[in-house]
């Protein structure tokens, strides 16, 4: 074996997998067991149905949209904090941790409030057609709010150490601003977009403090899979069906967090340990 | 015709980057931009790549005026201290870059782009490299990548930013002797800033030595080696060590001895300057003869000797450099006392704002008398 640096291999590694194991293997374990115990036509009852299937589609669809739109969104916040200098930067700075720090609960009734028909935002905007309240629009709007942060703050360190270096070399190789973005600065950038896409979406498809004030949970049209669950347990103590919902969700962000790691690797190719 | 750098102003808050800076490069020319951190020339790089503007003054090219001309079609190849390679990029698309952005009126095909890339890969040796990613490279190779880029645009004008600052020194050595080789296969028009007097002085045409934003000099590698114009100067190129003295009339007092010298206005100086090389401390020819110093330390470099010497009326201790065959007849230990005498000393007379007035160099008569004859010695015991 070689020798490490710091001491106490075993006992660190030992550690780190009992931890591991029953914070996190041992609870989904009891989960999949528990959802197992339905079999498969009982778990196709409970998954099969109208209701949880559109949930389930609001969830991610509304998730993956809402990620995309955190990534965009961050990208442009992390790039306004790390490359100009202004007055209230450091407050900005501050404010972007807020959905991080805030009881979802309470993100979730403040947006409700600002939103509503008879809200701030909500009573200008509704003259206009555009209802957010009690809509998926406002599904996407919760989780929005609560991922905005993941992106940024993993964008931050990275653009830091970028220097400007490389634009100010693409720029007298004749590059136009657009292809200094595109050609130079985005593509180191994407691992770490990924990252905050990855987080942003895990954060996005587990959100049900901030959602479900919003979203007004209407039949079909704004019910998310965490509520779906919820609801099982509280009013019918159905807690096979929970699990079973619960598994296909455990499953599908697996599967999404697998390939986004995937897709990371194929992005960071050119990051070879020599 | 080639460049012509008139007046430069660059101002940053209180303090002056570039002041006054003037200078004309011939066509193909190969010079150094020497000076110490903070000398403005990385400044003057930059405005002439484009990337920064000057607050006064003008550049131009062949009569064209190049500050008006975008950084973008300046024809300018710039390679940066940290090479600047495009990480996500191969050796081959770094190289490419430059011709793949251009508007596609004037991009050439794909096959014309990868027949140049191979050629320019080709030239900086790195054809088997082309596959590879920058993180995959040493940084000699990424240098030469990073050349090969910035000429794919096939500048007008070469621009070099400390490029060997990040090198080992056997690496720095070999690739300075490959570029000088490279430039003259070429024959671009080269400016490169560093800070390295040997770098500069063993690679350029001419040498332009800066100091706190302004010129202190322009002129051959020789020229300012030998016949130094500031004290600056003096002291950062040919290591000349400050002794103390004055003028008075035609003569020149230095360490209780006096010459005559010849040439030298004293209308509007403040201070004086006595500079001496290492390599013009020597021996005295005969014991008694000269200057009385202690020798603090000896070190033997490469063929030569460094002798450390305290001379009384001297603060600092004055470095003296002779080779070592010569040494070898003499043969002092540390600790001893030796007689020494100086070859050439020069002397700066510099106004209040420490601008040189006059000049003139100074070789005491000793200087011409015949080789002595060893083995010499001198007891400290005496």
């Amino acid at each position: 074996m070689t020798r490490h640096v710091l001491p106490g291999f075993r006992l660190s590694a030992g550690y780190t997998l009992a931890v591991l194991g029953s914070c996190v293997l041992l609870p989904l374990a009891a989960l999949l067991w528990t959802a197992c115990e339905l079999g498969p036509a009982g778990w196709w009852a409970q998954v099969g149905t109208r209701r949880v299937l559109a949930s389930l589609r609001l969830s991610f669809g509304a998730a993956l949209l809402a990620a995309t739109i955190d990534v965009l969104l961050g990208l442009l916040v992390a790039w306004v904090l790390v490359r100009y200098r202004f007055a209230f930067r450091r407050v900005c700075d501050a404010l972007v941790d807020l959905p991080f720090a805030l009881p979802t609960a309470v993100a979730g009734i403040a947006l409700t409030a600002l939103y509503a028909p008879n809200g701030w935002l909500g009573s200008r905007l509704a003259p206009l057609g555009i209802d957010v309240a009690y809509t998926r629009l406002g599904v996407l709007l919760a989780m929005v709010f609560v991922g905005l942060p993941f992106v940024v703050r993993t964008l931050q360190p990275v653009l830091e150490s970028m220097e400007s270096d490389l634009e100010e070399a693409a720029y007298t190789l004749g590059a136009s601003p657009l292809q200094r973005f595109f050609r130079v600065v985005l593509p180191p950038l994407l691992p770490t977009l990924l990252t905050g896409y990855a987080l942003a979406l895990a954060r996005a498809i587990g959100e049900y403090g901030s959602v479900v004030f919003i979203s007004g949970n209407r039949l079909f049209r704004t019910e998310i899979a965490p509520y779906l669950i919820v609801q099982k347990i509280d009013s019918q103590y159905d807690y096979r069906g929970a699990a079973a919902l619960g598994a296909v969700m455990l499953a599908a962000s697996l599967m999404l967090l697998v390939a986004m790691a995937w897709l990371q690797r194929w992005t960071r190719r050119w990051a070879v340990l020599r | 015709m080639g460049i012509e750098i008139s007046r430069l102003r660059r101002q940053f808050g209180q303090f002056a980057a570039l002041d006054d800076v003037s200078l004309s490069i011939a066509d193909g020319e190969f010079v150094a931009v020497l000076g110490p951190s903070g000398s403005g020339k990385t400044s003057l790089l930059r405005i002439l790549a484009g990337l920064d503007q000057p607050d006064a003054g003008s550049v131009h090219r062949d009569g064209e005026d190049l500050l008006t001309l975008d950084a973008r079609r300046r024809g300018v190849g710039l390679v940066f201290q940290h090479y600047a390679l495009f990480p996500h990029m191969t050796v081959a698309q770094n190289v490419a870059f430059g011709l793949q952005v251009r508007p596609w009126r004037l991009r050439p095909r794909a096959s014309a782009i990868k027949a140049s890339v191979d050629e320019l890969l080709r030239r900086v040796e790195l054809e088997s490299f082309a596959a590879r990613y920058p993180a995959q490279l040493s940084g000699g190779q990424r240098q030469r990548v990073a050349l090969a880029r910035a000429l794919a645009i096939q500048p007008r004008l070469l621009l070099l930013d400390e490029p060997f600052g990040a090198l080992d020194a056997q690496v720095r050595v070999n690739l300075r002797r490959w570029l000088r080789e490279f430039h003259r296969s070429l024959g671009i028009t080269t400016l490169f800033v560093t800070h390295d007097q040997d770098e500069a002085l063993e690679m350029a045409d001419r040498v332009v030595v800066m100091n706190r934003g302004r010129i202190e000099q322009i002129g051959t590698p020789e020229q300012i080696y030998r016949h130094p114009a500031t004290p600056f100067a003096s002291r950062f190129i040919a290591r000349g060590q400050p002794l103390p003295g004055n003028v008075e009339g035609a003569t020149l007092r230095v360490l209780g001895q006096v010459w005559r010298l010849d040439g030298f206005a004293m209308d509007n100086v403040h201070a004086v300057a006595v500079h001496v090389r290492p390599e013009d401390i020597v021996p005295a020819l005969r014991q008694g003869e000269g200057l009385c110093a202690r020798l603090l330390s000896l070190r033997h470099v490469a063929g030569s000797v460094r002798a450390g010497l305290q001379v009384d009326g001297v603060e600092e201790p004055l470095e003296a450099e002779w080779s070592e065959r010569d040494w070898g007849r003499h043969g002092a230990a540390v600790g001893d006392s030796i007689d020494i005498h100086f070859q050439a000393l020069t002397i700066f007379g510099t106004d209040r704002e420490g601008r040189v007035h006059a000049r003139s160099e100074c070789h005491p008569p000793h200087a011409a008398s015949p080789v002595a004859v060893g083995p010499w010695r001198r007891l400290s015991a005496e």
